[in-house]
């Protein structure tokens, strides 16, 4: 599991994975690795890192309040929600059964924009 | 109305993109002459509309806004706004141009409205902002080229069950985790949908909700939710049809292919077309092959989404061809092989080839199947390539199993 927006490292996969992978939208940097960002097709590169790996790859959201990952399979909302194709961030089972949840939500959300 | 009550107020009040958000603020605040416009992306109901007005109302900006509602050919913008082209406010307010639909504005009516907002991008002295639903819509990747793009997706389902949860305590209405948990998967991530659904709702019980919710479910049948997406204004309609429609993908899939060659579209948009349709029935074929049922849930949004865009409104209309898929299939791909046999016996016989396949063959294949070997050499006698053999040697297998 890989969190949305963070830099990872892949094994060299070969040239044709690697082109797939940069017209999927994966952004690559020599130094820092992958990551994928806001023009990434994640259900794509999802696919092609599955077949190149051999082993199921997956991004995960990240918490926007506590910035924990989240895993998104025992999620209430799993068959409706785009979040895990789609970059957005979420709220973690922790932060959103908290009593103040949009309290605390928009006070990091204020902290974010200042 | 809860809705109106509870209306963001500011920016800080909504919930949801909050990345697209926080840097359209502070590419508005560090907006100067000669910067690149802004483009917001996304599917209806995602704030788009809304992040500007507010943003716009925090930095203190004048709003000249062009909607779809308006007329948008060149003259009628060049009326409304040419005269804030080239000067600042009269009062040195500040201004911002927001041009809300961009990606509608290719239809007839808005003649030259396009080539006029590339004009306005060049010459303008005030900030533009341009908002968009379709992302993959060709006609505006020359705008996203030239514009700072911010991306919207749909609010995700948490953070409006935060925001209802936040509404119902306001409004000291008190109802279950569970009942809320219902009034968001019935908005399907739609702010709007969820509040008006929770104040309908307020002082029912959870199995009150429930069974409401269930009873308004709707779904269409096949031919229903084929009907609406070729009928559609929309993607996103299209998609909702599509969605809602109580069928298995591969009858999907049957039912987009047979409407779409039984069609009138010229060759190329039936090339365009059915390729689509073959993307989506790939995902089939990979739920099929890795039993991953969670791909089910891209399936209806890409057979939407590209077919969508790939056929002219109106163009194809639902059509269900009787014949078996599977039947259909077969003839097709052995109907080369066949024909090739026709062809190569035909000479021989005196007869055509149509004659040959429908006359002669069964019988022909049927003596030859009692002997494998020399219906082998007689095939390779006639000259038939490998794979027009193999079709050969099933079809006379075939035909001999029915005999017996």
């Amino acid at each position: 599991m890989v969190a949305v927006g963070e830099w990872f490292k892949l094994p060299r996969l070969g040239k044709e994975f690697f082109v797939s992978l940069m017209k999927a939208g994966l952004v690559y940097d020599k130094s820092k690795g992958f990551k994928a960002d806001a023009n990434s097709n994640l259900m794509a590169i999802s696919s092609i890192l599955k077949r190149a790996l051999g082993e199921d790859f997956e991004f995960v959201p990240r918490c926007f309040t506590c910035n924990s990952m989240i895993e998104c399979y025992s999620c209430a909302y799993y068959l409706i929600c785009d979040v895990k194709s789609s970059t957005s961030s979420c709220l973690c089972d922790n932060c959103i059964s908290n009593e103040d949840a949009f309290a605390i939500y928009n006070k990091t959300l204020m902290k974010k924009m200042s | 109305m809860w809705v109106e009550k509870y209306r963001p107020k500011s920016v800080e009040e909504m919930v949801g993109n909050e990345e697209s958000r926080i840097e359209f603020l502070n590419w508005l605040k560090e907006w100067k002459r000669g910067s690149k416009p802004a483009l917001l992306i996304g599917p209806p109901g995602t704030g788009k509309t809304t992040v500007v007005h507010l943003v716009a109302k925090k930095l203190g900006y004048n709003m000249i806004e062009l909607n779809a509602s308006d007329v948008r050919t060149k003259e009628k913008m060049m009326q409304k706004l040419g005269p804030s082209l080239g000067s600042k406010g009269l009062f040195g307010e500040k201004l911002l141009i927001f041009l809300d639909e961009v990606d509608g504005m290719y239809e007839r009516q808005d003649r030259g409205g396009i080539e006029f907002v590339e004009e306005l991008i060049e010459k303008s002295i005030a900030p533009i902002v341009m908002a968009a639903n379709l992302e993959d819509d060709k006609k505006i990747v020359k705008l996203i080229r030239k514009s700072k793009v911010f991306r919207f997706t749909r609010i995700p389902p948490r953070f409006v069950e935060i925001y209802v949860d936040n509404v119902l305590k306001k409004e000291n209405v008190k109802l279950s985790k569970e009942a809320i948990r219902l009034i968001v998967r019935e908005s399907k991530g739609d702010m709007r949908a969820a509040i008006n659904t929770a104040q309908s709702f307020s002082g029912l019980s959870t199995e009150e909700i429930s069974s409401t919710i269930s009873s308004r479910d709707l779904t269409y049948s096949l031919r229903e939710g084929f009907e609406s997406f070729f009928n559609a204004d929309s993607q996103e309609k299209a998609y909702e049809a599509l969605k809602n429609c109580d069928a298995m993908p591969k009858d999907k899939v049957r039912l987009a292919y047979t409407s779409v060659v039984n069609s009138d579209l010229s060759n190329d948009e039936l090339i365009k077309a059915l390729e689509k349709i073959g993307e989506a029935d790939e995902i089939v074929k990979m739920i099929g092959k890795t039993q991953e049922w969670r791909l089910l849930r891209y399936f209806d949004r890409v057979l939407a989404y590209s077919l969508f865009n790939a056929i002219p409104k109106g163009a194809v209309n639902y059509s269900e061809d009787d014949m078996p898929w599977n039947l259909k299939i077969r003839m097709w791909n052995e109907s080369k092989a066949l024909k090739s046999f026709g062809k190569s016996l035909s000479k021989f016989l005196h007869a055509s080839s149509r004659e040959v396949i429908s006359t002669y063959m069964p019988y022909l294949l049927l003596i030859l199947s009692r002997d494998k070997e020399s219906m082998e050499r007689f095939f390779k006698a006639l000259g038939l390539d490998d794979s027009t053999l193999k079709v050969m040697m099933k079809e006379a297998e075939r035909i001999s199993v029915r005999v017996k």
